[in-house]
């Protein structure tokens, strides 16, 4: 159903940009992670109490929660989460099918053997793959940070399901760009929409903490469906968000892939 | 071979290909003849299954190219007009992918177009000039030893020394029985591998012809350098055809009258001959033996 020779270029093509945020994201994780620490967790509070509230919620540095986990939560997947993954789906998207035939190389892609349907597919299996393996080394890395820094504190199973959360908001936000890079034949208009609306996301997510007057803008965002203090509060909405995410990223990539096999190329 | 029939698709604004209607049957070399933006390369493109006809429907050998266009890679090879290869990638490793997602098991082919096309591989793609980018499609076109050939501008960008290779190559798939479209906006390019052509002209297929038809009916012009104006004045009494004069220098048209022409220069003090290259244009022009209202 793939083609592995498309898929080992992809590889070649890209595995430095998935390095390099490899890198950032378990530098940011191992530098919050090593922040933690029971005895200030109260200090901590005072300290972002001082600063102006609006901020603090906007940047959604809330400490709800006085575990490790809670902790991780509030710190990382409120915030450093949201962002870096989204800066390399966004770049990725646009690589993954509109970059090929904007360039034209898609050409030579389509004088194989291989299906439209099935170049398509490829793409976004590699796509998808890169960012769950993103989030494996995440989740293995971070078990090993977490035991080794705080033995016997990290509560493993809700940090694995905040880190599924992760993979089911990044497939449907990746289902966003791999849409519009499977139906624009340029890559602007594909990183326009592809990742213009992403980036909305992102915004509308940070301004609806700023005040509960636009807090409604919660609404308007996909990141809503992640809530990993809803996960750790084991929220009967986690489950149902989930699937949201899951179908939504689903419905985007299948449909992209249509699009691409229907359309016409000027290659 | 490759049926087109009833074929549209229309661009508006005399872009695309209208209704276009024709036959390559196997073993011929077709010449595909036409202006830039005539419809060429649309007609390929429909071809490859790339674009989607609003009309009619284009099939190689009984598979619809649109529906069916995975199957039928199998037994084409495509150079396209504008060449991009993947970014960043050496000659070789763009030839293994292509290689690999087709399944190629022989490289016999891939090496001697290599040692033929006398093609580097050790570069860098993004590095290479215009005609080694060339070469190195020839050589993703043509290494799985394909049915059928269908090249976009086959020679753009080839030294006169490696058109010539290339011409031999052609003649040389022609005898294993291969079908071979190419595309070209010149008729001195094709007039020597191709067996017929059709010359397409605003989107629609103007006539298919058999080359020697094309060349029979094809009239030559000269321009003849004279060394005074009092030869140009003894010249024009002759009645030749001419086409224009320009102080000493005189476009004549000849066509069954070379050797009456050639005699009546002998007499004159003629500093200088030369043959004019026919353009695309003209000689279809001539094919019809009328004048473009246009121009």
């Amino acid at each position: 159903m793939i083609n592995f020779p498309l898929f080992r270029v992809n590889i070649k093509f890209n595995y430095i940009i998935w390095l390099i945020f490899a890198g950032i994201l378990l530098m940011y994780f191992s530098i919050i992670a090593s922040l933690y620490n029971p005895a200030t967790i109260n200090s901590m509070k005072a300290m972002l109490e001082a600063l102006p509230p609006q901020l603090v919620d906007a940047m959604k540095f809330t400490i709800p929660d006085p575990t490790l986990v809670g902790f991780l939560a509030g710190y990382y997947y409120g915030f450093l989460i949201l962002l870096f993954p989204l800066v390399y789906t966004v770049i990725m998207a646009d690589r993954m099918i509109a970059k090929f035939v904007d360039q034209g190389s898609m050409a030579f892609l389509l004088s194989t053997p291989n299906s439209r349907v099935k170049i398509a597919f490829t793409q976004a299996v590699f796509f998808m793959s890169s960012i769950i393996l993103l989030v494996f080394l995440l989740i293995v890395v971070g078990i090993l940070a977490c035991e080794s820094m705080y033995p016997g504190m990290l509560d493993i199973p809700v940090f694995m399901t905040i880190n599924l959360g992760v993979i089911m908001l990044y497939f449907s936000l990746s289902g966003i760009g791999f849409f519009f890079s499977c139906s624009f034949n340029q890559s602007k208009h594909s990183l326009a929409l592809g990742g213009g609306i992403p980036v909305a996301f992102f915004l509308l997510n940070l301004l609806s903490g700023v005040s509960e007057e636009v807090s409604g803008l919660k609404y308007l965002t996909l990141t809503t469906l992640f809530d990993p203090i809803a996960i750790i509060s084991k929220s009967d909405s986690v489950v149902p968000a989930f699937i949201a995410l899951f179908m939504i990223g689903l419905i985007l990539y299948s449909l992209g892939i249509y699009i691409f096999s229907k359309k016409d190329l000027p290659l | 071979m490759i049926k087109i029939h009833k074929l549209t698709k229309n661009y508006g604004k005399n872009r695309g290909v209208l209704n276009l209607d024709f036959e390559i049957p196997q073993g011929e070399i077709f010449g595909y003849l036409g202006p830039n933006g005539a419809g060429k390369t649309t007609t390929i493109r429909l071809l490859l299954g790339f674009l989607n006809p609003d009309e009619g429907c284009c099939v190689i050998k009984n598979l619809d190219c649109r529906k069916e266009a995975a199957e039928i890679q199998k037994f084409v090879g495509y150079l396209p007009g504008e060449i991009e290869f993947l970014d960043g990638m050496y000659a070789y490793e763009f030839l293994n992918l292509i290689a690999n997602m087709r399944r190629l098991k022989s490289n016999y082919k891939k090496e001697r177009l290599i040692d033929i096309l006398e093609l580097d591989t050790k570069g860098k793609i993004r590095k290479m000039s215009k005609g080694m980018k060339q070469k190195l499609g020839l050589v993703a076109a043509m290494m799985h030893d394909p049915e059928i050939l269908i090249l976009d501008e086959p020679t753009s960008g080839l030294d006169p020394l490696m058109q010539q290779r290339f011409v031999s190559l052609i003649k040389e798939e022609k005898t294993a029985g291969k079908t071979v479209l190419m595309s070209s906006h010149s008729f001195e390019e094709i007039e020597h591998t191709c067996d017929r052509a059709g010359i397409i002209r605003e989107g629609n297929l103007v006539t298919v012809e058999d080359i020697s038809v094309l060349q029979a009916s094809q009239r030559k012009s000269y321009t003849v350098t004279f060394k005074n104006s009092s030869s140009v004045q003894e010249f024009l009494k002759f009645g030749f055809k001419i086409m224009s004069s320009n102080s000493n220098i005189v476009e004549v048209e000849i066509q069954d009258n070379l050797k009456e022409f050639l005699e009546v220069l002998t007499r004159l003090d003629v500093i200088g001959l030369d043959t004019v290259k026919l353009s695309l244009e003209n000689v279809f022009m001539q094919y019809y033996g009328k004048e473009d209202k246009n121009d």
